[in-house]
């Protein structure tokens, strides 16, 4: 056999892509790796991030804390720069026992009218009996997980346990997702008008959320489904000083509560 | 016959030189194919349908919902940001699909790969709550194309235009993809392990009896089939750098993973995730036997 290798590239090519290949094999099990060590984060602010980093401190020592602490913040930024964040945990720790469904409804001068299981029949009227063809709502369903996930794990049992927990939660999550709700709700309103053009606009938007819960582990019964208020919108409404656009769910009152826009 | 080694070999230390050993183009190829199939799939079927809504005025990332992403000491980016949200996405994802396309055909590929990796990573952030893991993964793939002579087998424009005999890249890449499985795979793992749902063995019960998640209703079939399954999901991701190190494991490893993403494709709604982890697995078959074969035949 009559071997010819042949390599056209420069020195500094191969210079610049070594420096690359060096850096990405320390990032990537350092990112990983760093995750496990508690260091000093910033807190988490606006919408909802991934992070699985372990926050605190691994020693009192600050120049060893310092180092950990800046470390991790270089592999962030290169994470965030790069898009390769190193997140993953699929189903862990664990899995939901209950499906949950957002519903967007539009409250009219006649009663409800929910708009999105009119145009997206997403939720199954048998849950133990259907099918689902792969469709281009797919990335669509993420988005409307993570306005419902507040309410992942509401049980009514959890609720008579710790109502001022669940008011507090509800309030916190929706004061942090302001802005996704806002644009969901405007979202739906636009798919509400496009659908039914002859409608009025509703005098408020409601989010709900349909709680399914699965049957226990080898058994096939389903609890009843459950549907849960979390926020309001009011579409005509000018903007009120003070207050942020999307109301929150008080469970315990059981009424939607404005939420001042600074903390008192 | 000559062997001849395309592209750039990277500068390593000594003790890493072997990290770079150049493997068959034909592999590499298959990773490009494979990656600008997902990805087209992914625009033509996830995204394309519904832009205005995801990415219009009055759509689900506006007005600036998202903006706290590309606020200080973070530093993502988009370049949606510098167009106005009236026709930039569309303009953007006309060229992604283009660039989609060339990429796949391996018409200059590293850059069709930049301007996929520049987009990928632009729509990503602009509207953060559409994603997931499997995007993650789909930026990792298109970084790495940027840096590697994919052209160098089965491609439009095929670099060096003639070649006779073998034609070797660079093995890098599907190496740092092997990497980057092992501790993806491991790191899931890991966190599973942290969780008792997946010692008693219920989640894949939970999993499949969840109407949000599968797409058709769970089989009546016997609850230790469940919990089979997660045990060996469990056993399977956790060991994996175990099981890819040691030859008796590797292919059986490998083997099981690629049913494992093809299953959860068409059972749960995630997306193309499944696929983009599928393309991860493209660099390890040996597609330079198909190439031999056909070269064989003719």
């Amino acid at each position: 056999m009559n071997q010819s290798l042949t390599t056209p590239s420069s020195p500094r090519t191969s210079l610049l892509l070594g420096i690359f290949v060096l850096f990405q094999l320390i990032f990537l099990p350092l990112a990983n790796f760093i995750q496990l060590v508690p260091r000093e984060m910033p807190p988490e602010r606006g919408e909802l991030d991934i992070r699985l980093q372990r926050e605190g401190t691994v020693t009192d020592v600050r120049l060893i804390q310092g180092a950990i602490n800046s470390t991790g913040t270089a592999i962030d930024r290169w994470g965030e720069v790069s898009g390769q964040p190193q997140v993953w945990s699929l189903f862990a720790p664990g899995f939901p026992t209950q499906s949950i469904y957002p519903i967007v409804e539009g409250v009219f001068p006649a009663g409800f009218f929910d708009d999105r299981r009119a145009i997206q029949p997403r939720i199954p009227p048998d849950p133990d009996h259907y099918f689902r063809w792969p469709s281009w709502i797919c990335r669509l369903n993420s988005y409307d997980y993570l306005m419902a996930a507040v309410m992942q794990n509401y049980t009514e049992a959890s609720f008579q346990e710790h109502p001022e927990e669940w008011r507090t939660e509800i309030a916190e999550r929706v004061r942090r997702q302001q802005r996704s709700l806002e644009a969901y709700f405007r979202f739906s309103l636009t798919m509400l008008q496009e659908f039914y053009p002859g409608y009025p606009t509703p005098s408020s938007m409601i989010l709900r959320v349909k709680i399914v819960p699965s049957p226990m582990p080898g058994t096939r019964e389903r609890g009843q489904p459950l549907v849960v208020f979390v926020a309001r919108w009011v579409p005509d409404r000018p903007a009120t000083d003070g207050f942020l656009p999307i109301e929150a769910y008080d469970p315990v009152q059981q009424r939607f509560v404005p939420l001042a826009k600074e903390r008192e | 016959m000559s062997v001849v080694v395309v592209g750039p070999i990277p500068r390593l230390p000594r003790c890493l030189e072997w990290f770079a050993t150049p493997i068959p183009a034909q592999r590499v190829a298959a990773w490009r194919i494979g990656t600008g199939l997902v990805l087209l799939l992914d625009l033509l079927m996830f995204y394309l349908p519904m832009s205005k809504q995801l990415y219009g005025p009055k759509g689900l990332a506006e007005p600036g919902v998202f903006a706290d992403r590309f606020t200080s000491p973070k530093w993502n980016w988009s370049v949606l940001n510098w167009l106005p949200v009236e026709w930039g996405y569309g303009f953007a994802l006309g060229i992604w699909i283009v660039a989609a396309v060339l990429l796949t055909l391996g018409c200059r590929p590293r850059l069709m790969a930049l301007i996929c990796w520049i987009l990928s990573l632009s729509f990503y952030n602009t509207n953060f709550y559409l994603h997931n893991s499997g995007d993650r993964i789909r930026h990792f793939l298109l970084l790495l194309l940027i840096f590697v002579p994919s052209d160098a087998a089965w491609s439009l424009r095929r670099r060096p235009r003639t070649s006779e005999g073998t034609t070797l890249v660079s093995g890098w890449p599907m190496r740092l993809m092997l990497l980057q499985m092992m501790l993806m795979y491991f790191m899931n793992g890991y966190y599973k392990m942290l969780g008792r749902m997946w010692w008693d063995g219920s989640v894949m019960w939970y999993v499949c009896l969840d109407v949000a998640w599968a797409r058709w209703s769970a089989p009546a079939i016997p609850y230790w089939v469940y919990q089979g399954l997660t045990w060996f999901a469990l056993i399977w991701e956790v060991g994996f750098p175990l099981w890819v190190g040691r030859k008796p494991t590797r292919v059986p490893a490998l083997l099981f993973g690629v049913a494992f993403h093809l299953m959860t494709f068409f059972h749960l709604e995630i997306a193309a995730f499944p696929l983009y982890a599928l393309c991860l697995y493209l660099p390890l078959a040996p597609w330079e036997r198909l190439a031999r074969r056909k070269t064989d035949v003719t």
